[in-house]
């Protein structure tokens, strides 16, 4: 049976969401105290909206599937993720570039391919909403990275740091081989991948998008690739 | 699996948040990559890979430095 697997993930899920609000709500005032472009920054407003929003679906399909997550209030604070010793600037595209070009594309990603895998009719208008949203919040990361590189800023420093922002956005799981349960083909009607195809979304969301588009912008991606054949292969 | 279709839609479609900043937004960073963040001393508090990562308000594990997510 899925259902505790399907609750899990969704209850996950909430806890993502809400956190995701906060950080994009800072994100909003640290891109303005570093130039950010105004649109951008708007951007990052309304995605911290869209987050609530998106927490409250999530967690009414927790209460679905059978569980009960403990509800977080508008105290929520994003964890730091950027390097202290990084200047201002840096750390904030160091968190645009982890939360957004990363983790917001990789959840594009999920949710193309969720959509694409037969789930329940009553769940595919929730599943469009949230993929329309977080095109946007990964747009608006490749967005910054690209003004950061017309500016000529100097983006070098965070082809170090990739690997450590793939190793955060990876879950536990996609490291282990996984049970019967967790392979079920049935997941996907609830709106989670089995986890084999959860394993090629996120490796092919690297090669086929994240890893092209950094080195658009000039941004070697050698510590990345080699972090993706040693923990992924 | 194909998912170079996304590279279109997100990282070429974000031109469209560019465009926008063109239209109505900008810059106040100078080239030398100055601007704001000169004038202003406050630093973002610490925390994060630096210091081997951190637990969020919301118990969701932040390991290594980057954004769990779906």
């Amino acid at each position: 049976m899925v259902t505790e697997q399907v609750g899990a993930a969704w209850s996950f899920r909430y806890a993502v969401e809400v956190e995701a609000s906060a950080r994009f709500a800072r994100l909003a005032e640290r891109l303005a105290r570093v130039g950010g472009s105004a649109a951008v920054i708007e951007a990052s407003r309304r995605a911290a909206s869209d987050e609530t929003r998106h927490g409250a679906h999530c967690l009414e399909l927790a209460h679905r599937y059978g569980q009960s997550p403990a509800e977080q209030g508008s105290g929520v604070t994003a964890s730091e993720i950027a390097p202290s010793d990084l200047g201002l600037r840096q750390r904030v595209l160091y968190e645009v570039v982890a939360s957004c070009c990363v983790t917001e594309t990789i959840s594009t990603a999920v949710l193309t391919v969720l959509l694409q895998s037969s789930p329940l009719t009553e769940l595919r208008p929730v599943l469009r909403e949230l993929l329309r949203d977080e095109v946007v919040h990964s747009r608006l990361g490749w967005a910054h990275l690209q003004q950061e590189h017309q500016l000529k800023q100097e983006l070098g420093f965070l082809a170090a740091w990739i690997p450590a922002m793939l190793e955060g956005a990876a879950s536990e799981d996609l490291y282990e081989t996984g049970s019967a349960e967790q392979q079920d083909a049935a997941l996907t009607h609830y709106g989670v991948l089995p986890l084999d195809l959860k394993k090629e979304v996120f490796r092919n969301s690297l090669l086929q998008v994240i890893f092209p588009a950094f080195e658009a912008s000039n941004i070697d991606t050698v510590p990345a690739r080699a972090w993706l054949q040693k923990r992924l292969s | 699996m194909d998912l170079k279709k996304l590279f279109t839609v997100l990282v070429v479609g974000s031109s469209v948040i560019g465009a926008a900043a063109a239209c109505g937004g900008g810059s106040d960073v100078d080239d030398s990559g100055q601007g704001q963040e000169t004038s202003n001393l406050e630093r973002l508090p610490d925390g994060g890979v630096a210091d081997g990562g951190s637990t969020s308000g919301t118990g969701t594990p932040s390991k290594g430095g980057g954004v769990p997510g779906w």
